[in-house]
């Protein structure tokens, strides 16, 4: 009985993971846990974008 | 409805953004924190009616001509996507500089409402400004706001909303001129600047000269003095890890790794008639390795409390003035510093603040070189090995940062080097923003986001990580149970590359291997899988001394069967071999160049293996040279020398490209 429980405890918790991951994936989040997810330009909700090209202008 | 808050760096956006809706984007008291663009929906408080509002957070630009990046961010928005109404939010404690942008934004012919922002330092300055005649001058609305208590943002939603649809007209039009030519560029700013100063003289009363010297001004005198400087900067980052790692950090990291580990015995206790196999899954795989990282979450979160001060009270900006002098010497500026400061907390948002840098050579090395500082997810690892394996634990922590700060120096004379542009000069220019005592509220909130995402972590990822290293550990390649752990789908995926690290630790530790490898997903894995791999390891350490619990030092070396030497030399290659996985996309975002990227990746991994390599050989020659395990040196001198003759290959084609290109 005690080796079930355990058996479900972890399919349970690896289970509400990786859905939790792939929700996160479908939403354009790549780096599950970093603070800047939303920040960074590699992991924009937008999905994998690049930074913006610089000009280099006389001011 | 579109709302675009556009103007100087530093002239409170993101706080106007964040109070407005109700975001927690990152704030600090320099210019170029916002490097992207960001929006939400404006919070209902703000206004009525069934529009919808949305904010844009814009980052700073000084003109519509961009500097760098982020700039040209602001100006592809306003004028590509053209928002339903610009807010301008203006630093009216400089008011001269911030009008250039506003003349500007009030060309675009897009309605315009003008936020005098920063007006309570303007009163304890005893500064006067007449946003009724400066309406009048500008042609478009101007209010009064303070960004960090909300004064004014409810008549400054409204007017913003009642201004969609009007037309905008420029009080200043800019005449046709070729912008390729500097010389009439310069003739029209000139011209533009003449204006604005004709506006400022009209509206704005001080009761003091620019000449005279401020508070601020004293404090400045002395900390970005060159030797006094660099002495209290060194003292201040000093009292940010003492702080983080000793004194605050410590004591409540030992309080929670206890009442932590009371659970999982707890947990243990209940399952005591449970399968062996199922037991270790579930207590010292998933519980374990959980406990292993959240343990020293207090540690991260002090550090990232400290960090965010920081942040806030204007100090970072001088910092950078200080440093100049040194890293001009090696190709960068001061305002690389910026970059390598904040990646002390964490990598990720160090790579992108390096967005701000003007100069594209000294932008892609500050990315590439910014993970050499250790983030706040090493910091597990570095009070791992300092507790197992060192006394003085305090040493341990400062000669990484320091072996950090000398590595980022000599991989910026590399990339000076392989790239030819030795003899060029850097140079930069940096807002200095007044000092201010920093919010500790803001700080707070800081900390917490910071600290939920590292809880994130290690719920989800770390979890994983270590319950797949602990099903691996547990079963044969025919998944058959493992008698031992080095039968298992662990040793067997990891044992190839012990062989590489053969060399750095003198032993052939699949262990070793498996913790460096699961660490790029996440740093804090190293900590997890060798808690893991080495049960029972997490209960020796006495997290608020950051040493050996007494009489479990033999312990903890039988259970690492490594020398001291070869400890620190293993800690060396974690911290400064690449990065996780998030801070090396972060990084290719940046540099925008493949060559560059694995340039960057290639020089981390040749970094973090030398060093490991001589701390590993010479260390070991000068405590006990009978142990130097002869054929791993020799092997690891031949990787180091195929490191070094590739280097040589490139540096030498460089030179050879650049010679044919000058004739």
């Amino acid at each position: 009985m005690e080796n079930a429980i355990i058996l479900v405890t972890v399919a349970l918790i690896l289970g509400a993971i990786i859905g939790y991951l792939i929700r996160s994936h479908r939403r354009g989040k790549r780096c599950i846990g970093c603070p800047y997810a939303k920040e960074c330009t590699a992991c924009s909700t937008d999905g994998c974008v690049e930074a913006p090209k610089t000009e280099e202008k006389e001011k | 409805m579109r709302i675009a808050l556009s103007g100087n760096p530093n002239s409170g956006k993101t706080t106007m953004y964040n109070a407005l809706t109700g975001s927690s984007e990152k704030v600090g008291n320099w210019a170029g924190v916002t490097v992207d663009k960001n929006e939400r929906p404006v919070k209902r408080a703000f206004y009525t009616g069934d529009e919808r509002l949305i904010a844009v957070d814009l980052p700073g630009a000084y003109s519509m001509s961009p500097f760098t990046g982020e700039e040209s961010i602001t100006r592809d928005y306003v004028r590509g996507e053209s928002p339903d109404v610009i807010v301008n939010i203006v630093d009216s404690t400089n008011l001269g500089r911030s009008l250039f942008f506003t003349t500007q934004l009030l060309e675009l012919g897009i309605p315009t409402v003008v936020a005098l922002n920063k007006s309570d330092l303007n009163r304890k300055q005893r500064t006067s400004l007449d946003p009724n005649r400066l309406s009048e001058l500008l042609g478009c609305p101007v209010l009064s706001t303070v960004s960090t208590s909300q004064e004014g943002f409810l008549e400054l939603v409204s007017v913003a909303m009642s201004l969609k649809g009007k037309e905008q007209r420029a009080p200043f039009v800019a005449k046709e001129i070729d912008p390729s030519d500097p010389d009439a560029v310069r003739a029209e700013d000139r011209r533009r600047f003449a204006f604005v100063n004709s506006i400022v003289r009209e509206v704005e009363q001080k009761s003091h000269r620019a000449s005279e010297f401020s508070l601020s001004d004293r404090i400045d005198l002395l900390l970005t003095g060159r030797g006094v400087g660099i002495l209290f900067f060194s003292l201040v980052m000093f009292l940010v890890f003492q702080i983080s790692q000793v004194w605050v950090g410590g004591p409540i990291a030992d309080l929670l790794v206890g009442f932590l580990e009371q659970g999982q015995e707890a947990v243990r206790g209940v399952l005591s008639t449970a399968h062996p196999l199922l037991v270790a899954l579930l207590v010292d795989g998933v519980i374990g390795g959980v406990i292993a990282v959240l343990g020293f979450l207090p540690l991260v979160m002090v550090m990232y409390f400290l960090i965010a001060l920081l942040e806030d009270c204007g100090y970072l900006s001088r910092v950078a003035v200080v440093l100049d002098p040194i890293f001009k010497k090696v190709g960068l500026s001061g305002k690389s510093v910026i970059p390598f400061v904040i990646s002390v907390g964490c990598a990720v948002p160090g790579i992108m603040a390096s967005r701000t840098i003007k100069d594209e050579r000294e932008r892609r090395a500050a990315a590439m070189l910014a993970p050499f500082m250790p983030c706040g997810a090493k910091i597990p690892v570095i009070a791992l090995f300092a507790g197992a394996f060192f006394d003085g634990a305090g040493w341990v922590s400062t000669v990484t940062y320091l072996s950090g700060i000398l590595l980022i120096f000599l991989g910026a004379l590399l990339v000076n080097r392989v790239t030819g542009n030795y003899k060029k000069r850097s140079y930069f220019i940096i807002e200095m923003p007044a000092y201010k005592f920093p919010s500790i509220w803001g700080a707070t909130k800081s900390m917490f986001s910071r600290g939920k995402s590292y809880v994130v972590k290690a719920a989800t990822v770390i979890l994983l990580c270590n319950t797949v290293v602990q099903i691996m550990q547990s079963f044969t390649l025919a998944f058959a149970v493992a008698e031992t752990a080095d039968a298992s789908i662990l040793a067997a995926v990891a044992k190839p590359f012990s062989y590489l690290f053969y060399p750095l630790v003198g032993v052939l530790s699949w262990q070793l291997a498996a913790a460096t490898l699961t660490g790029f997903i996440a740093k804090e894995n190293v900590v997890g899988t060798l808690a893991v791999c080495f049960v029972g390891l997490e209960n020796l350490i006495d997290t608020e001394e950051l040493v050996l619990l007494e009489g479990s030092g033999a312990e903890a070396a039988g259970i690492f069967a490594i020398t001291k030497v070869a400890a620190l030399a293993y800690l060396m290659f974690n911290l400064y071999s690449p990065p996780c996985f998030a801070a090396l996309g972060a990084m290719n975002a940046e540099v925008k160049s493949a060559k560059w990227f694995w340039g960057g990746v290639g020089l981390q991994l040749g970094v973090g293996y030398t060093v490991s390599y001589l701390v590993y050989t010479i260390g070991t020659l000068i405590i006990s040279p009978e142990t130097l395990n002869v054929p791993a040196a020799l092997l690891g001198l031949a990787a180091v020398f195929a490191m070094a003759a590739v280097v040589l290959t490139v540096i030498r084609r460089g030179d050879l490209a650049r010679e044919m290109q000058a004739k």
